[in-house]
């Protein structure tokens, strides 16, 4: 499963509107097997760099390949080994979910109704309904089984979770793994971190536009600002724990300390063990947390909101 | 061509193609209902015409009203054919394209594998082939109808009458086509075809009698789809080739437009 070719390759994508920009300059690649998570806050530019990639947009300038073929000039042909979903999902709501998913089939040139039977199953949803008669959940089902029905070869998915239930989430996540351990490359938009991170292995974060980062999660994880906070038997010596290098700010009420803390813990948990902490309770940084840290390049100073929430 | 496209396009609104070709039909079969009593009246009948305004005998091309022919043209094909020809071709024209991107099923539509062009040129044979069957409904209405009141009209004289109405539905479908086509706004499409064709229709009508107005006539899809009196003339082919290149040109116009476009989002 080396990246020999990369399954999806952007290299200075760029969009305008006009004279409006809609993406910068965007640059990675997905490789097969990979799940890529395309993060950024709403209006940041996924969509328009996925509407790209499907060939609903022109591409302004810059370059994306998808199984090696450039997406501006290959034939029509290549969308049959994707699988796309849209953000804004607009369905035939005149028709029955059985008969949009047997048109979508069709239209690729194939018979897939066991395939449809199957996904519908596991997702639980009624094939004979009406479009119009269906949640938003039920209808980012139709969604997710067009795009993989035909065991594409790269999936291009636009916040797929987006009013899918907890349990149909996780349903959704095995599909995912399924797609990948036969090979497939998904790139996944999201603008919530959660979502992505026991999904994708690497990520790109984009905001108005612009590449912030391309980065494996652990590790962007680790470089972000997170919280903890310690609960100790006694009112707490703050000056220790502010001591710490890898921590940037402390907070406390009696007998409980909140740090953000960048990096490593290691050090922290040392001196609070010392100081006879009973329990310890971290937050995993959220996206808004990467983000602060991405868009302040790092400050220090930067106040972390998730420790504000717990003080 | 996208046969389940295709099929889908028309199933998606068959009940408005009901509607009209009930509609027509309707409508031919009171007017060969009321025929054999306008030809009896006879100069009675002539007489009343003669003292309508002159304008009036005019812009409804009256002259021998009580013939079949005659009567044929002024009642339904000097005004109501073309316009329900236009009304339903620019209908369909406009929402082409137009409609799904107006939805937002372009999305899903257009990144399946096949082409723009093949989407096109499927959404073109879906609204052609809308009007060639409300031409044949129309054609049949009227040989059968015609035969039970002995209008005097020739079939290939009705049918003529009716293929050339026909091509202007075509003609105005097109253009409504390549506008949604390359805006992506039903609404601006079938604008623009309505205010054309209602624009090609005032010229048209008041070309006898407005200085300067017949002018145009030679440029105008009515003149071409009507002026030639199909009815007693038979089909002219210098018309009808003008109305059939101008369609293939509109709707040529319109893969050109689509093919390259960015798809609209919500």
């Amino acid at each position: 499963m080396a990246a020999l070719t990369p399954a999806i390759s952007l290299s200075g994508l760029t969009k305008f509107y006009g004279r409006q920009l809609g993406v910068a300059d965007l640059t990675f690649d997905v490789s097969p097997g990979e799940v890529f998570g395309f993060l950024g806050p709403n209006g940041a530019g996924k969509t328009t760099a996925m509407r790209m990639l499907v060939g609903l947009l022109r591409i302004s300038s810059g370059r994306a390949t998808i199984l090696g073929q450039d997406v501006a000039t290959a034939p029509a042909a290549l969308r049959g080994r994707v699988g796309y979903l849209p953000g804004a999902l607009a369905l035939y709501k005149n028709l029955t979910a059985r008969e949009y998913l047997t048109f979508v089939a069709r239209m690729r040139h194939r018979d897939l109704d066991t395939e449809i039977a199957g996904l519908a199953g596991r997702l639980n949803l009624d094939l004979s309904r009406h479009i119009h008669d269906l949640s938003k959940g039920n209808q980012q089902k139709i969604g997710v089984i067009q795009a993989l029905m035909h065991e594409p070869e790269v999936l291009i998915l636009d916040e797929p979770t987006s009013g899918l239930d907890p349990i149909v989430q996780r349903e959704f996540e095995a599909l995912v793994d399924e797609a990948t351990s036969r090979g497939a490359a998904i790139l996944l938009s999201s603008h919530v971190l959660s979502e992505v991170e026991h999904l994708a292995q690497r990520v790109a974060i984009v905001d108005d536009g612009h590449l912030l980062v391309v980065e494996h999660i652990d590790r962007l994880k680790e470089r972000s600002v997170r919280s903890l906070e310690l609960t100790f038997r006694t009112a707490v010596d703050t000056q220790r724990l502010a001591a710490v290098p890898s921590v940037e700010t402390v907070t406390a009420h009696g007998s409980v300390a909140t740090c953000t803390v960048v990096g490593a813990h290691t050090e922290l948990l040392r001196v609070a063990v010392e100081l006879g902490v009973e329990t310890v309770r971290t937050q995993e940084p959220s996206l808004e947390d990467i983000f602060m840290t991405l868009v302040s390049g790092g400050d220090p100073d930067a106040p972390a909101p998730a420790a504000e929430d717990l003080a | 061509m996208l046969l389940p496209l295709l099929l889908k396009t028309w199933r998606d609104r068959w009940r408005g193609l009901v509607a009209w070709t009930t509609g027509l039909v309707l409508i031919t079969a009171v007017e060969l209902y009321v025929y054999p009593s306008i030809r009896d009246s006879g100069e009675g009948m002539e007489a009343l015409i003669e003292g309508f305004p002159d304008a009036m005998q005019e812009i409804f091309r009256m002259s021998d009203y009580t013939s079949g022919a005659g009567f044929l043209n002024v009642e339904m094909f000097s005004i109501i054919v073309p316009l329900v020809f236009i009304a339903v071709g620019a209908t369909w024209g406009a929402g082409g394209t137009a409609d799904e991107e107006e939805k937002g099923t372009a999305d899903l539509l257009l990144t399946l594998p096949v082409s723009r062009a093949a989407i096109v040129a499927t959404k073109s044979a879906a609204t052609i082939g809308v009007l060639v069957g409300l031409m044949a409904v129309l054609a049949v209405t009227l040989i059968v109808g015609s035969g039970m009141v002995d209008l005097g009209v020739a079939s290939s004289r009705l049918v003529a009458a009716c293929v050339m109405s026909g091509l202007l539905g075509v003609l105005y479908a097109g253009l409504g086509f390549l506008v949604g086509a390359a805006t992506g706004r039903r609404g601006i499409a079938l604008g623009v075809a309505f205010t054309l064709a209602i624009a090609g229709f005032l010229l048209y009508s008041l070309s006898p009698m407005v200085e300067g107005f017949e002018n145009i006539n030679p440029v105008n899809p009515f003149q071409w789809a009507v002026g030639g009196d199909p009815l007693n003339n038979g089909i002219d082919i210098g018309y009808a080739l003008r109305l059939a290149l101008l369609s293939a040109v509109l709707f040529a116009g319109s893969l050109v437009a689509f093919r390259r476009r960015d798809i609209r989002a919500e």
